[in-house]
């Protein structure tokens, strides 16, 4: 399939020049002359080009070997190991420093300490990283091998054999059966379906939720049995593996039959999963690290922290120091040995032997090397370990249902999650859960909502009981009921509903429950039974939904011979074609699109409209007419389905939840509190976007949106400069406005010249929104504001598609669980559930608190050091070490001045910094502290709170939007206490907050009318709600899709 | 087939099923890091006691210290250039003993007066100090050969020792190695001239002035006078050290060192370095012991002799009166401005005179109890301004 708004323009062409050839030959027709050209124009490239092309023989064996389908993505195998870990151990500057102290200890005489100070915590440090990295690499090979290890039935020698995935080869052919992944790139061959479609769920390489269909070539359609499979030969020829998801082109040759072309519409990728489709045929054309999926996957940067590359440059700096401190220490010992090599005859410099300049300074270096500390590096470490440890067991972070607990892949960033500025998340799967769910609809200016039984609803009561509007409702379930592109089966006794677009199942589902229970579709007809009775619709035409037209449309004949045309889509299309006398529940209606809106339910405005004979007959004609011809077709079938889609009467509307994983908008409104940017990175539409946005509390009622739909770059930087300038010297500073953007706009918005004012524009608004941004996208942006601004950024996602933006962000953090671990593996932490976020980055907030554990390690290493010394004292002669710490203990123990000196100087060195606390707390107490205090005394943080409500004056905004904003944190502090106790302060306090709100509505009404006449279309619409995914421009139309099938006839069996 | 919702197929569930429970972990306190815990909280009200109580323990501690150390009585005698005196004729020479060493090579005597004013109390020990004395050059500290001072002789000495760790003939030296070789060689006899009463004391003793002229004799009490004070020449080095560290070889010391070269700039054998006491010769030669632990500053003292109280009249202690130190002067440190001092001093229950530790805790002390009155005045400060903002309406419009 063509994404057409993501292909440069000479692709563009190839895959429109593919597609209306598909559309010809699938109405058997012969080829045309440009076709002929198109294929040869291909060959000709091959000719021209026959190492670029990969050809494979089907059911022959394959002249060339291919790249085998096992995948590796671990770091390590058994024989590169000790090397590759060597080299990355030694990139830390830290560790060549320590390896050549080492080494120089080994040399006799220059050494003035033991030869082995430093080898051995040098082994232990690398033993240490070395058992880590070989756990961790375990777990990556377990991974693989159970991808690897899955079950596929594959044809060899005229059986199906089940073979496991790593053995599957090129030029085998496959059987997929429905919710499987692929375990290749595969061409289709056949389908159970009717004329060899398929239903692609592409949401793990993509992010797009609705399913995609992928039609085989009709030549290969007819390969149903496993005796047809075994007779199919011929060649396939293909580019070269590569990276591009949305490209593909080969041809296939049938023996004795004409060449075919094949395009992306038969490609089926690794990663993407069967649905809705019994099983499929394929045939394999790219295996393993060869896999379009796995071409675009990179290798997983060595992700350093923070503190661990201030440790790497202060090493650096620590190097310096030592190297001019042991030049001085050498020149200056050059110049007393100078002095005293006559006099100081005790010595017996004279006769020394190595007394050159050089030899002194390795020495002394040596003597140094404790400047730069192989503890710290040790102790960091092991810190980090316990600390991964520790966010392995918490109990906060465990998943119930999945058996998940939290999983810290890699321990060193740790520390960076409590400094955590910007969460890059991706929307399926992680913010939502992909499940749609018919939730309530607006009929006749009443909202009815679901019940356990279809007739306890308030609903069918009505419509049974001759409700004034019964007519209405009975309308708007024929309209959930029929008007759409739904295929039902039937399995047993349920009905399970095969759509393209999750909405509209959705709808159908939710008809179900009012006892309109669509059933049956044949090529022309549907077929429901409503609260019982059969009833028969005649399908004359579908006008079929595109982003543009922003809805669809159904014209159908009942047995009683009346034409109906049933309309679903945007508010704002379906509330301009309403007839006059159609507008009856117009106000209503909009309430209550708001109120869904404002819960963030997905809405459709539904309509229908009598149509006569005669006005149909006219229409159909210029329907045919637009349909068939040759130029601007689809602008012109587009202005056809204008001419009838009019006159409306509008029934109500519908309102869909996209189901949020669990407290999704809680976590959100604590990052916000907490301050972080949350940013949604995701590969649908803008309307499903800003629509989650709303559901998950991201983006508020009144939030002022910014949107960003350009086509040029041109448009771009000026828009971009347009809205920088508007900010003002808010530029740059956190403004309450939502940014949206999609991936084309943003192609544009990160070219090198609009970049950093996109960025400034970015930073200004409190979220930002991408919608229909690829996965290379994705990680571009993350790595724009990861470079660009000082601040730790996290990405967290579940798919395949945000591994790129996982491993580019500081920490990256996979959703584990449901299904493709791709991107788990991939992370730095993996977790179950988005609301284990806040948990996992209160992970890294610092405490002072002291609890056993505290008072164990300080006690704990002052004894130690008793122990060490008088260990250390007795060694000499058992062990041949520390002859002059013999007695030592002993020595010291009895010493009174070593007893009085232990008091003095904790007591004198502790003084400072007790006083310096003390003041800083008394005279400068921050409010934190402050509330902490009067927490510790029982009385109450209000008052505290008030306080410092004096002490600012609150005349600009500014200042007290920044306060409100230290109450919210302060609020975190204390909540238990505020809430349980103290009812009156709270009030006092929300009163307060709401004060600052309504204030900050003010500034923003001040600052942003100006722009509101260049969004009023947009919001009007979006903040109704409206959203609906289906894929557009695809394999096969979905009025095709429809006219295929015949429920009533059984589908072939595959065998 | 196809339906909906169902979740994909999972190929290896039959694992996690197996290891249900497992990944949950115990929901400990510990585990769940919800350990009880005790946050300090520096104010003003808390850490006022503590500075005011720590002040009042450490001034006083501090003043005892100060005053014990007063009471130490410390003689010393800088000696380093003393006038050559033959003892013959007990007349001084022309030289000083640093000229005569250095030209000649040769033991050169010097004799001190000296006079105590006050008697010393049991223990009394002496000590010699050298100064601009490097013992703590990285070479020399690892000059040594910590087996062959155990006794465990071999014909091959460490390397560490060159390179005094061969003689001419290249036979080995024991104990070979810089410190060994540079053993402080002086003998310092104190004789006691004229025992005198405290009340006795004249000014001039009572500047303590050292006498050049000797034979101004006291009349005798009850000791035959002039008398050598006695000293003990062993347990002046760690016992560790004597016991664990040092050892002579088994059998007879001097057939045992047969082989063995002594250390060139040494005048006897190492089995002869103490002439009355068998059992302090060889390595476990107690002047040796404590010479070889060596000292981490140029300026060092180190112990010499201990008084021996067992006779009188220093049963007490060392008493008041006129004294002679006579040196057997044979270290020469005057080449590398070394100075040489002689020491005879008391202890106190804190060990010796220490005037540093007093004055620090003093200092300690009076810092605690100056902050301790600025946190006061703090507190008072601030909990008035604090009592004033409670007193805030809540009801108080904040615009």
């Amino acid at each position: 399939m063509c994404d057409w708004r993501r292909l440069p323009p000479t692709l563009l062409r190839i895959c429109s020049r593919g597609g209306r050839w598909w559309r010809q030959t699938f109405r058997p027709t012969p080829l045309t002359d440009e076709d002929v050209e198109t294929t040869s124009g291909i060959t000709e490239e091959v000719e021209g080009g026959l190492v670029e092309h990969r050809i494979i023989f089907v059911n022959r064996p394959q002249p060339s070997k291919y790249c085998s389908n096992h995948i590796s993505t671990a770091k390590y195998n058994m024989l590169s190991f000790v090397p590759s870990f060597l080299f990355e151990q030694f990139r830390r500057y830290s560790n060549i420093f320590f390896l050549f102290i080492a080494l120089l200890q080994q040399i006799p005489d220059v050494s003035p300490t033991g030869r082995y100070t430093t080898l051995v915590p040098l082994v232990f440090i690398l033993s240490v990283s070395a058992i880590k990295e070989i756990i961790e690499d375990v777990k990556r090979h377990h991974a693989d091998n159970e991808i690897n290890h899955r079950d596929v039935e594959v044809l060899r020698d005229g059986h199906w054999l089940w073979i496991q995935w790593r053995n599957v080869v090129v030029g085998d052919i496959v059987k997929v059966h429905n919710n499987q992944f692929f375990p290749a790139d595969l061409i289709i061959l056949s389908s159970s379906e009717p004329q060899a479609i398929c239903y692609i769920e592409t949401s793990n390489l993509d992010g797009e939720t609705n399913l995609k269909i992928r039609q085989a070539l009709p030549d290969t359609a007819h390969l149903l049995e496993t005796k047809d499979l075994t007779q199919f030969t011929g060649t396939l020829e293909c580019e070269l593996p590569n990276r591009h998801l949305y490209e593909f082109t080969g041809i296939l040759k049938e023996t004795n039959k004409q060449t075919l072309p094949l395009g992306p519409d038969q490609l089926l990728l690794r990663g993407a999963m069967l649905r809705n489709t019994s099983w499929i045929f394929g045939l394999v054309v790219y295996t393993g690290h060869e896999t379009k999926l796995m071409k675009n996957s990179t290798s997983a940067p060595l992700k350093r922290s923070t503190v661990d590359k201030l440790t790497n440059t202060q090493i650096l700096m620590l190097f310096f120091i030592l190297i001019v401190l042991c030049l001085l220490s050498a020149i200056f010992n050059e110049i007393w040995t100078k002095e005293h090599a006559r006099t100081d005859w005790y010595i017996g410099i004279d006769e020394m032997i190595n007394l050159n300049f050089g030899y002194n300074l390795l020495t002394f270096i040596i003597l140094y090397n404790n400047l730069i500390p192989i503890s710290l590096q040790v102790s960091l470490e092991v810190v980090r370990f316990v600390q991964a440890i520790f966010i392995n067991m918490d109990i906060d972070m465990y998943h119930e249902e999945s058996d998940t607990p939290a999983m810290a892949r890699t321990s060193n960033l740790n520390e960076e999650l409590g400094q955590v500025k910007y969460i890059f998340s991706d929307k399926t799967g992680t913010l939502t859960r992909n499940i749609m769910d018919f939730k309530k609809c607006s009929i006749a200016e009443q909202i009815y909502t679901l019940a356990d039984n279809p007739n306890d609803t308030q609903l069918v009561k009505n419509l049974q009981s001759g409700h004034p509007s019964a007519l209405y409702l009975r309308e708007f379930l024929i309209l959930m009921s029929v008007c759409h592109t739904v295929i039902p089966e039937r399995s047993k006794d349920t009905i399970i509903y095969n759509a393209a677009s999750p909405d509209e199942r959705a709808l159908v589902r939710g008809a179900c429950l009012f006892g309109y229970v669509f059933d049956t579709r044949t090529p022309h007809h549907v077929e429901i039974s409503a609260l019982g009775t059969r009833e028969r619709y005649e399908i004359l035409n579908v006008l079929e939904f595109t982003s543009s037209r922003k809805r669809m449309s159904v014209i159908t004949r009942n047995s009683a011979g009346e034409i109906k045309l049933y309309c679903k889509g945007a508010d704002t299309v379906i509330y301009e074609r309403l007839s006059p006398d159609g507008q009856q529940f117009r106000e209503a209606t909009l309430r209550h699109l708001e109120e869904f809106a404002t819960e963030g339910l997905r809405t459709l405005c539904c309509a229908v409209a009598n149509i006569s004979e005669e006005a149909y007959e006219e229409w159909k004609n210029t329907y045919h007419k637009a349909s068939t011809s040759m130029q601007y077709r689809e602008r012109k079938l587009e202005d056809a389905a204008n001419l009838i889609e009019n006159n409306l009467t509008l029934l109500g509307a519908t309102a869909i939840e996209d189901k949020l994983q669990d407290q999704v908008p809680e976590t959100i409104a604590a990052l916000i509190k907490a301050d972080i940017r949350v940013w949604v990175l995701t590969g649908d539409k803008q309307e499903t976007a800003i629509n989650i946005g709303y559901s998950c509390k991201l983006i508020v009622h009144g939030t002022p949106l910014l949107i960003l739909n350009e086509d040029s770059l041109d448009s771009t930087r000026e828009t971009i400069a347009r809205h920088s300038s508007e900010f003002g010297d808010q530029l740059g500073k956190s403004n309450d406005v939502a940014l949206v953007i999609d991936g084309k706009t943003l192609k544009y918005a990160l070219s090198c010249d609009v970049r950093r004012d996109f960025l400034d524009l970015c930073v200004s608004c409190n979220v930002v929104i991408c919608c229909r941004v690829s996965p290379m996208q994705k990680a571009e942006v993350v790595e724009l504001v990861t470079s660009h601004t000082k601040s730790i950024t996290l990405a967290i996602g579940d798919g395949a598609n945000d591994v790129a933006m996982i491993q580019k962000a500081h920490v990256g953090v996979g959703i584990s669980g449901v299904e493709g671990l791709q991107a788990a593996c991939a992370s730095d932490y993996s977790i179950a559930q988005y609301v284990v976020v806040t948990v996992c980055l209160k992970a890294g907030l610092v405490t002072n608190a002291w609890t056993w554990l505290t008072h164990l390690a300080i006690w704990g290493s002052i004894a130690m050091w008793f122990i060490f010394v008088a260990v250390y004292s007795n060694f000499w002669p058992v062990i041949p070490v520390g002859a002059v710490m013999l007695g030592m203990d002993r020595m010291m123990c009895t010493s009174p001045v070593f007893w009085l000196g232990l008091i003095l100087i904790p007591f004198s060195t502790l003084i400072a910094d007790v006083s310096y606390k003390v003041i800083h707390s008394t005279a400068f107490k921050s409010l934190t502290e402050a509330a902490r205090e009067s927490e510790i005394r029982k009385t109450d943080p209000g008052n505290v709170i008030m306080r410092e409500t004096r002490h600012s004056p609150l005349h600009a905004i500014g200042q007290l939007s920044r306060f409100t904003w230290h109450g919210t944190d302060e609020d975190r502090i204390t909540s238990p206490l505020c809430c349980s106790h103290h009812r009156n302060q709270c009030r006092f306090y929300t009163r307060l907050t709401e004060t600052a709100r309504l204030l900050k509505n003010v500034r923003s009404v001040f600052s942003f009318n100006r722009r509101s006449a260049t969004r009023v279309n947009m919001e009007v619409e979006l903040s109704h709600g409206f959203a609906f995914s289906q894929e557009e421009g695809g394999a096969v139309t979905q009025s095709e899709v429809i006219r295929a099938y015949n429920t009533n006839l059984p589908k072939p069996g595959g065998m | 087939m196809a339906s909906e919702d169902s979740e994909p197929q999972r190929v290896l569930s039959g694992e996690s099923v197996e290891s249900w429970d497992m990944k949950r972990h115990a929901s400990s306190a510990f585990k769940q890091q919800r350990l009880p815990a005790w946050s300090p909280v520096l104010s003003p009200a808390t850490v006022l006691p503590v500075f005011l109580v720590t002040g009042a323990i450490l001034i006083p501690a501090g003043v005892a210290l100060l005053f014990l150390s007063e009471t130490v009585g410390e003689h010393r005698i800088a000696y380093t250039y003393c006038p050559q005196y033959f003892q013959e004729n007990r007349t001084f020479g022309e030289r000083n003993c640093a000229v005569v060493i250095a030209e000649t090579n040769e033991t050169c005597h010097c004799a001190y007066n000296f006079s105590l004013k006050r008697s010393y109390r049991a223990p009394v020990f002496i000590y010699y100090q050298l100064s601009n004395y490097y013992q703590n050059h990285r070479r020399y500290v690892n000059s040594r050969d910590d087996y062959q001072l155990r006794g465990k002789l071999y014909d091959r000495v460490s390397s560490y020792c060159a390179p005094y760790d061969y003689d001419d003939e290249g036979r080995p030296i024991a104990p070979c190695g810089a410190i060994a070789d540079s053993l402080f060689n002086d003998s310092l006899r104190l004789e006691l001239r004229w025992l005198g009463h405290p009340d006795n004391e004249t000014e001039e003793d009572a500047e303590e002035q050292e006498e050049q002229v000797a034979g101004r004799a006291a009349p005798p009490l009850d000791v035959p006078l002039p008398m050598d004070v006695p000293v003990l020449r062993t347990g002046i080095a760690w016992p560790s050290d004597k016991q664990r560290r040092y050892a002579n070889p088994p059998g007879n010391l001097t057939a045992a060192l047969a082989g063995f070269a002594k250390p060139r700039s040494w005048r006897r054998h190492v089995y002869e370095l103490d002439p009355d006491n068998e059992d302090n010769n060889g390595f476990v030669n107690e002047d040796l012991i404590v010479w070889m632990r060596t000292s981490a500053l140029p300026k060092f003292r180190k112990l010499y002799r201990r008084v021996d109280h067992s006779r009188e009249p220093f049963a007490d202690g060392l008493p008041a009166g006129n004294y002679t130190l006579h040196v057997e002067y044979n270290y020469p440190v005057a080449s590398f401005s070394g100075s040489k001092v002689f020491i005879v001093t008391s202890t106190t229950a804190v060990g010796a005179g220490n005037q540093f530790l007093g004055a620090a805790y003093v200092t300690c002390g009076c810092v605690c109890m100056l902050l301790g009155a600025m946190f006061v005045a703090l507190h008072l400060r601030y909990r008035q301004a604090a009592a004033f903002m409670v007193t805030v309406e809540r009801e108080t419009p904040y615009l």
